[in-house]
């Protein structure tokens, strides 16, 4: 038996699961379920109970489950267990304001010691002919710019940090 | 007839027009971009030339380049698709100086129509009627915050030489102003080359409805109904659909007896569309005219059963159209999906990457136009549209039925994409109720909603695969330690996006 956390987003749910790789049987809860899966090109066709799914992964934590996309994340016990000094990543999101797609820096709409909201447009970048207004994730004072106006830029480049 | 067509563009338009090209028995000459060399419509083709660098001003925008090659291969006609070198009226006149047939009308007409505001005022002169606003185009900003103040807020500023959205934005009331006609008119220069834009007066509750033409060079001018284009993000279409649910028969007769009577009036030749905006009490406004190929034209191909590029390429040919008005009529109910290289979490931002897998959905009254396959390198360069999928049904509930079973079938990996995103379209009550203003996504999309619609069996299903995932990576022989690996043992590779 092998346990597991989902993160869901009402809170940590436990799996337990007994069998290989491909057949076995997950205690979810009260239920124990029979689960059978075949990998098909570039997706599984997943057997839970009677029930049949067809999943694909999109991205690390991003996934498809019957033409519906969700994030899902399941943890192993060790993992669970230091879960607890991460939200690294989201502290990070917060201080930064970097660029989701490569582009060109339009206008920079900002000053380091500006005072931000919510919301407001910091940095415009051109991408695929389309002028993109880029926001504050949340109400800051902008710490320093890392970008000029004219600029090339490659996705997740950081373009403005906060305090 | 037409020996040998050069298409002047790339993607799936390019293959649109190969297709029908050689069910024609007419050859075809591909051009591509150097990021472009293993593209599905250079290899479809039966010649290909490569025109330069990966930037389009270096490569599908040269031409006087495209022309040379044109002639060196013994081409008749250059299919200019959409986009690119499709409303150049210069491009248009170089080919017949060149001696080579423009598939598109004459180059006069391009240019009136190119032009927003000279395009208006012809409307005008046509007895067409328009969106109250600006006749001339606005170069000082204080003149036109002053005609904005007569016109009334909301006003919606839009570049002179525009389209696709590009220098187009609404000013909601009067302090937005300067800095959206700056943001407006730089975008224009960038896009176009002109940062002239002019202001109209904002439609109430407006639907984008469309008509498709046909008209040959012997007089006659047809109309293929309409299509309604409403579905938008970032003022460029995601969702169109023929006949329009929100049209009512007398709207139908109004609104295609006014495009053919606008088409009359500017000597329109070959396919266009002319665009009107719909207010909630079914007034009918001229937006534009696009003299060229439309992306969303298979809806019309559905349910008229008429291939447009095949009437296109005939009408450069000099031939009637061999139609009559009463020959065309419509039946059933069409839907098309543009799939985008996009993120609809975040804001329908462009996103890049190689496709990793496309397996497009089968089966009855089912299209794919695709521009990509298996490997193909979506870049910064090109539109973020990788396809379009189109279906047919007898009637609108059937048509949206397919279309959510076609878009669950869809299999895509790579970059983001927005296939869940059309699904939820398809399922959403307002679309299904038929009356879907250009503001749907804007008042109804929120992808926090729509992660919380999840249900538990979707859910448990994803963490079992992940779970799964995980014991897969523990026996394999060169596990890298993480969940995510793709370059596991198994047959099952798994595709990434990004990073952890």
């Amino acid at each position: 038996m092998k346990r597991f956390v989902a993160l869901r987003p009402d809170g940590p749910q436990e799996l337990a699961w007994s069998g290989s790789a491909r057949e076995g049987r997950l205690l979810v809860k009260e239920a124990e379920l029979a689960v059978d899966l075949h990998p098909l090109d570039g997706m599984l066709s997943l057997k839970v109970g009677d029930a049949m799914h067809r999943v694909e992964r999109l991205g690390t934590h991003r996934w498809r489950v019957d033409g519906r996309e969700l994030d899902c994340r399941v943890l192993t016990e060790l993992e669970q267990r230091f879960a607890g000094f991460g939200a690294a990543g989201e502290e990070d999101a917060a201080r930064h304001l970097a660029v989701p797609m490569p582009g060109r820096v339009v206008k920079v709409l900002v000053a380091p010691g500006d005072e931000v909201q919510k919301g407001q447009g910091l940095v415009i970048v051109e991408a695929m002919k389309m002028e993109n207004e880029l926001k504050a994730p949340r109400a800051a004072v902008v710490a320093a710019v890392r970008v000029a106006e004219g600029q090339g830029v490659e996705k997740g480049s950081i373009l403005v940090d906060f305090q | 007839m037409l020996r040998k067509v050069l298409i002047a563009n790339r993607g799936e338009i390019a293959l649109r027009v190969i297709r029908t090209a050689r069910e024609m028995g007419i050859a075809t000459v591909a051009v591509y971009s150097e990021a472009d060399r293993g593209a599905p419509h250079v290899a479809m083709a039966d010649e290909a030339v490569c025109l330069g660098p990966a930037p389009s001003r270096d490569s599908y925008l040269r031409g006087g380049r495209i022309i040379e090659e044109a002639l060196r291969l013994g081409v008749d006609a250059i299919h200019p698709g959409y986009g690119f070198l499709s409303e150049n009226a210069a491009f248009a006149r170089h080919c017949s100086d060149a001696g080579i047939l423009f598939v598109g009308p004459p180059p006069e007409v391009i240019e009136a129509m190119g032009s927003k505001t000279a395009a208006r005022q012809a409307m005008i002169r046509a007895g067409v009627p328009v969106v109250p606003g600006t006749e001339e185009a606005i170069r000082d900003p204080q003149a036109a915050l002053e005609t904005a103040r007569e016109i009334g807020f909301p006003v919606m500023l839009k570049a002179a030489a525009g389209g696709g959205g590009k220098g187009m934005r609404l000013v909601e009331e009067e302090s937005g102003f300067l800095p959206a006609l700056e943001a407006a008119r730089r975008e224009a220069e960038g896009a176009f080359g002109d940062g002239a834009v002019y202001l109209e007066k904002f439609v109430e509750g407006p639907h984008h409805i469309e008509v498709q033409i046909l008209a040959d060079a012997h007089g006659t001018v047809l109309h293929l109904g309409e299509r309604e284009c409403s579905i938008q993000r970032r003022h460029q279409k995601v969702v169109e659909e023929s006949p329009s649910p929100f049209v009512t028969p007398e709207l139908r007769a109004d609104l295609c007896a006014t495009a053919v009577k606008a088409a009359r009036a500017v000597g329109y030749v070959n396919a266009g569309t002319i665009e009107f905006l719909v207010d909630c009490h079914r007034r009918f406004y001229f937006l534009e005219m696009n003299t060229r190929l439309q992306v969303e034209h298979p809806v019309t191909e559905w349910v008229t059963g008429l291939d447009l590029v095949r009437e296109q390429l005939r009408v450069a040919a000099g031939q009637p159209l061999g139609l009559r008005q009463e020959d065309i009529q419509s039946r059933g109910h069409a839907i098309e999906c543009r799939v985008c290289a996009e993120d609809p979490r975040q804001g329908f931002l462009p996103d890049t990457g190689r496709i990793g897998l496309h397996l497009p959905p089968t089966g009855p009254g089912v299209r794919l136009d695709s521009g990509v396959e298996k490997g193909s390198e979506v870049s910064v360069h090109y539109d973020p549209m990788l396809a379009k999928l189109s279906v047919w049904a007898q009637d609108r509930p059937a048509a949206i039925a397919r279309m959510h079973r076609a878009l669950g079938e869809y299999r895509l990996q790579g970059p983001a994409h927005n296939l869940d995103f059309c699904r939820w379209v398809m399922a959403h009550p307002v679309y299904l109720g038929g009356v879907t203003t250009t503001h749907f996504i804007a008042e109804h999309w929120s992808a926090e909603a729509r992660e919380a619609e999840v249900s538990p069996d979707e859910r448990l299903a994803a963490e079992l695969a992940a779970l799964l995932g995980r014991l897969e990576g523990e026996t394999a022989p060169q596990d890298d330690g993480g969940a995510a690996s793709g370059a596991g043992p198994s047959n099952w590779r798994w595709q990434h996006r990004r990073g952890a």
